[in-house]
Order: C-alpha cells, then sequence, then structure tokens
C-alpha cells in the first residue's frame, strides 16, 4: 500500500459556460519519503489535483474518483474528519506567500494554532515549538519574527513561516503549491535546499507542484507530467530528462535555456495550451505535436506502463528528435 | 495615533466653522423670518424685537457675535420661537430622547445585520441566502416613512400590544416601534455589505491556508475572517450613526418621541435661527466626531494601518 494513491481522479468545474473538467481521471502514488514533482503548465490540472485530495476545492469544483491516504479514502471525507488529517498528517504550501497569511493576525498565533489543535499542546509550549519551527527553516530572529504581523516581513520570510507552519505538526505527506514561484533566485535555491533539507530530516514525502523544470532537477526523485488534466508523462527524473518519451515532456524541456551550450536557440513549444471548455479531439496536446499522427486526432492515447517504471500516454513510437539550431 | 487625532481634531475646527457660515448664509437667504406672521406687527414692534435679539446688526456681526457666544460661553444663544428658553434647553431636553433611540437602533442594526450577513455568507447559493438577501433587499426599499404607519397598523390598531406613540420617560414598550422603524433599512444595508465582503473573504488565499490547516469552520469565521470582513460595515457605521440620529425627524412626527428631529423641522418651519443653527452644528459635530471614531477603529482592527 502506497502512503497516497490517486485512482481515477476527476475534477469537474462548473461554469457559466459549461462543465470545466480540469482533471481528468488521474492515477499515481506517493511512497513514503520520496519526492515527486507535479509539472505541467498553468492550467494543467496539477494544483486542482492536490487541492481535490485535501478537499479546498473551490465552490463550483467537485472531485470524482479515489484519493486515499494510508488506506482511508480522503474524497467526500467528513469534514471533521478531514481537518484530523490537514495541517496535522497532510499539510499544503501554497504559490502566494504574500496571501497565504491572514494579514489580521499575528505570526505566533498563526503558528500556534495549529500545535495547540493537532498537538493537544498548551499556548505556551505551542509558542515555544513555533520558535524552534522558525529556527528550523533559518529565520533569523525567530523570537521577534514571531511576534510580528505578515506585512512587516518578506515575502522569503513569510514562505519560510507558511514552510515552518506546514511542516510543524510532522506532516507524512507536505504538498508544496509552486512554492518557490514568487520569490527572488536567490530566495528560491535557498527554499530549495530548505525542503531538501526538511523533507530528510522528517521523512516527509514531498509533492512539488511546479512549472520550473530546473527546481525539478534539483530536488525531484519522481516526476509527473501533466497536459490539459492528464498525466502524459511520469518517470524518474533522469530517465525523463535524458530520455523523453512524450512529445509533451520533450518540448518542455527544449524550451529550457542550456546554460552549457548558449548558443543555441530557445525552441518553445508552438501554440497555446489548449482551453478546457474546448479541448481537441484525440489526444489533446495534437495540435502543438511535431510528431502527430493520424491516429491522434481521433483518438486519446491511455497512459501506458512500461516494465522500466516508466509510464507514458503517446500513439508515436518513434526517436524523438529535434535539430538545435544556432542563433 | 494621537498625532493623527489631534490633526483630526485641527481640521475639525475650520470645517465646523464652514458649516456655521454656510448654514448662516442659507437661513438668512431664506424668504421670512422668525418674527413674520399673517397679521405683520407694527414696525416699532418688530424693529424692537429684532433690536433684542441683535437682527438689528450687520449680518457679518451677527455671525461673530454668534460664533463668539458659543466658543466663550457654550452658549447658542435664545430661541426666537419659545420665550424664556435657550437653544440649549431644546437640545438638553430632545437630544437625550434621540439619542436613547438612535443608539438602541445602532445596536440592533448592527447586530441583527452583520449576522444576518454572516449566515448568508456561509451558506452562500442556498435557500438561507437567498432567504436573507430577500429580507435585506425588503427593508432596504421599505423607507422609515412607510415602516413606521405600518408598525402602528399591526402592533397598534390590530394587535392592541404597543403604544401608538408618546415616551413616557422612554419605558421599552414606547422605545419598540421606533427602534424598528428606523433600524429596519441600516440593518438590511449593513447585512448586504456584511455578506459581500464576507463572501470575498471566505474566497481569499489566507482562508483557504486555515482550512489547509485543519481548522473549524468556527475559528476559520470568528479567527480568521470576521475581523477582515468587519472593514467594510465599520466605514458604514459612521455615516449610519448621524444617519439614524438626524432620520428620528420622521420617526418623531410619527411616535410623538419628542426628539430633536421634530424640533428640527420645526425650527426650520418657524425660522427659529438660532434652534436651526443649533441642531445644525450639532449634527455636523455628530459626524466629524463618528468619522473620527471609525478611523480610530479602522487601525485598532487593521495591524496594517498606523497613522
Amino acid at each position: 500500500m502506497s502512503l497516497l494513491e490517486f485512482k481515477n481522479l476527476s475534477v469537474n468545474f462548473t461554469t457559466f459556460s459549461g462543465t470545466v473538467k480540469a482533471v481528468d481521471n488521474v492515477s499515481f502514488n506517493i511512497e513514503k519519503g520520496e519526492t515527486v514533482a507535479i509539472v505541467g503548465e498553468s492550467g494543467s490540472g496539477k494544483s486542482q489535483t492536490m487541492l481535490a485530495a485535501l478537499g479546498l476545492l473551490a465552490e463550483n469544483g467537485k472531485a470524482e474518483g479515489s484519493v486515499k491516504f494510508a488506506g482511508r479514502e480522503l474524497i467526500n471525507l467528513e469534514i471533521s474528519e478531514l481537518n484530523k488529517i490537514r495541517g496535522n498528517k497532510i499539510s499544503m504550501v501554497f504559490q502566494d506567500p504574500m496571501t497565504s497569511l491572514n494579514p489580521f493576525i499575528r505570526i505566533s498565533e498563526q503558528m500556534i494554532e495549529v500545535l495547540t489543535l493537532h498537538k493537544g499542546m498548551s499556548n505556551a509550549e505551542a509558542k515555544k515549538e513555533a520558535i524552534r519551527m522558525l529556527d528550523a527553516v533559518h529565520l533569523p530572529d525567530a523570537k521577534q519574527v514571531i511576534n510580528r504581523f505578515p506585512h512587516e516581513l518578506s515575502g522569503g520570510m513569510r514562505q519560510r513561516v507558511m514552510i515552518a507552519i506546514a511542516l510543524s505538526c510532522k506532516p507524512e505527506i507536505l504538498i508544496a503549491d509552486e512554492p518557490t514561484t514568487a520569490l527572488d533566485v536567490t530566495v528560491q535555491a535557498q527554499m530549495l535546499d530548505l525542503f531538501k533539507g526538511l523533507t530528510k530530516d522528517f521523512g516527509t514525502s514531498l509533492i512539488l507542484i511546479t512549472h520550473d523544470l530546473g527546481v525539478v532537477a534539483g530536488i525531484a526523485d519522481r516526476m509527473l507530467v501533466m497536459y490539459a488534466g492528464r498525466i502524459v508523462e511520469q518517470g524518474n527524473v533522469e530517465q525523463i530528462f535524458y530520455t523523453p518519451r512524450h512529445p509533451y515532456s520533450f518540448g518542455l524541456l527544449h524550451s529550457t535555456p542550456h546554460v552549457d551550450n548558449p548558443k543555441l536557440r530557445l525552441d518553445p513549444i508552438r501554440g497555446l495550451p489548449p482551453s478546457l471548455e474546448n479541448l481537441p479531439s484525440g489526444c489533446a496536446f495534437h495540435p502543438r505535436c511535431d510528431f502527430k499522427l493520424e491516429r491522434c486526432l481521433k483518438e486519446a492515447p491511455k497512459l501506458v506502463h512500461t516494465a522500466d517504471g516508466r509510464a507514458n500516454a503517446c500513439f508515436y513510437k518513434g526517436e524523438l528528435k529535434r535539430e538545435g539550431r544556432e542563433k | 495615533m494621537f498625532r493623527f487625532i489631534l490633526r483630526r481634531i485641527a481640521i475639525a475646527i475650520p470645517t465646523m466653522l464652514i458649516l456655521i457660515i454656510i448654514s448662516f448664509v442659507l437661513i438668512k437667504s431664506a424668504p421670512g423670518g422668525p418674527f413674520t406672521s399673517e397679521r405683520p406687527l407694527p414696525e416699532q414692534v418688530l424693529a424692537n424685537i429684532e433690536a433684542k435679539y441683535g437682527l438689528d446688526k450687520p449680518y457679518h456681526q451677527q455671525l461673530i457675535d454668534y460664533i463668539v457666544g458659543i466658543v466663550t460661553r457654550g452658549d447658542f444663544g435664545p430661541s426666537f420661537r419659545y420665550k424664556d428658553r435657550t437653544v440649549n434647553d431644546v437640545i438638553a431636553q430632545g437630544f437625550p430622547v434621540t439619542l436613547t433611540y438612535g443608539f438602541w437602533s445602532f445596536i440592533v442594526a448592527v447586530s441583527v445585520g452583520v449576522s444576518l450577513g454572516i449566515i448568508a455568507a456561509i451558506f452562500h447559493n442556498s435557500w438561507i441566502d437567498y432567504f436573507a438577501v430577500g429580507i435585506s433587499i425588503g427593508a432596504q426599499v421599505l423607507p422609515n416613512f412607510v415602516m413606521a404607519p405600518i408598525l402602528v397598523i399591526i402592533f397598534t390598531l390590530w394587535l392592541n400590544w404597543l403604544p401608538g406613540g408618546g415616551w413616557h420617560g422612554g419605558q421599552w414598550q414606547y422605545i419598540i416601534m421606533p427602534v424598528i422603524a428606523l433600524s429596519t433599512s441600516y440593518m438590511a444595508s449593513i447585512a448586504r455589505i456584511m455578506r459581500s465582503s464576507m463572501l470575498e473573504v471566505l474566497n481569499s488565499n489566507f482562508i483557504r491556508t486555515a482550512k489547509a490547516k485543519g481548522l473549524s469552520w468556527r475559528r476559520i469565521i470568528f479567527k480568521h475572517a470576521l475581523k477582515p470582513a468587519l472593514l467594510p460595515v465599520i466605514t458604514y457605521l459612521g455615516p449610519a450613526f448621524v444617519g439614524m440620529i438626524t432620520g428620528s425627524v420622521v420617526i418623531d412626527m410619527y411616535f410623538s418621541t419628542g426628539g430633536i428631529g421634530r424640533e428640527f423641522v420645526n425650527s426650520a418651519l418657524n425660522r427659529d435661527y438660532s434652534v436651526i443653527m443649533g441642531i445644525t452644528i450639532l449634527f455636523g459635530f455628530l459626524t466629524i466626531s463618528f468619522n473620527l471614531l471609525v478611523d480610530i477603529l479602522y487601525a485598532w482592527i487593521d495591524p496594517k494601518i498606523r497613522y
């Protein structure tokens, strides 16, 4: 049994213009202690997959299928039961540290409330523990900072506070939704080191939602590539980075700048991500794909697992190749 | 903070002066005077009376005398219509009445309005929400001069539960209907402001964080969402309270409560210059003080605001 099992999870949003399928029949597992990156463009459903697991979908969203945490079904779990898991066994760090802390409440109280709720600590004990956590995320002057309001901290400091809150109950799983997107590059690197160190120290599984392949390479063991609500490829980070099998993963990797050969042109994936309200027929990626077959226009490929532990959803079995063009 | 309050008080002084000058000019430019009646007074008598009240002096002298009287002696002058009564007497008699039912109306409007708004937001898009919104819209479009007679018809004439008017030193049965009539539309406005701001807050990122922490909905609403959601309501409270005090005109007319609203209307009709001025200044003073109070409250609630 895996720690977290997603099985045929779909997420639908009811909007004025009809139903939008943000996540389409997604299945994968997260094992204890591993770091998995979920990669994809905006709107590929990577965040919604995780929000669905924790019952945090927007009001008009509905999750179908199954997400099991340590064998226990999370979808449609009673809210009081779910509340014993969120923030305690599974916690989440959000993308925007500037707006994710409550601007009206002191840092101390926002940290203490999790510990008193889930760990039954007294306020004094919880405050001590909170300061210890702030030290653990390398926030200088934790004793002073804890008494401040969020607007008195910088973005990087706030994200450290968010991470400290998320890790304070020693969760088994930490979901980080683009935790570094809103931060400076130097702070990004510090955050990644922090994640690496802390997940190792606490034995926490880390699910990292990102569209930054540099982040993935630096920290993840495994990766899932999502496109238009589906998983199109999954496998070890090295496998996918060196030999991508899906044209979309291939395109993503080729659209990142190469430090070792700066003369190579950046090769973006042409076209735009499809609108979820109006997906292309067959494989959703076919209008942007350089390797498409006749079949791709009519039929959506299923995710096929192979013996080497990888999986991909593509009919094209040949070699993915593109000439690197010089500037 | 202290400097902010001092500065605001300093600004209030010229504001009050401008208010006094404008109302003085407006009153003087209205046709007629306190002693005009259908049967004109003999010229000599009129001149005597005007001399007694200082109305024979040039306008700017009258204005200066008036302001000096207020500043040095706290004296708003004698009433021109009531013999032996000063403006201070008129206000001292009517204002406590108005303040009493105004205070209760304020309490009712805020407590019912805020609760209704919160409930509607929590049960967004359910029948409870539609019901609350329906009540608010209904209550808001019903002006108090329509509300008052309806209340009298129901509670006095049909059910015979409450007296139809009077004050009797402010016994509770005399307060109920004025309070309902005065508070309803404010309650409705507060409910609608509260609902929409609460909905906005509940959709914010930090509430999603609170949910992800596993907090109960009670803690999310009262600890995390209430303060930020209250800010727009508080902005509205200053004008609302002053509105209730000035809106007492209608209440005093319907329920014969004897508050300051009635004096205000009568003084205007009678061209009782000093009483009009006195009550206008009182209302102006209330408006300025409550706006200041709201700003102080704001800083107390929102840690980002520092003066």
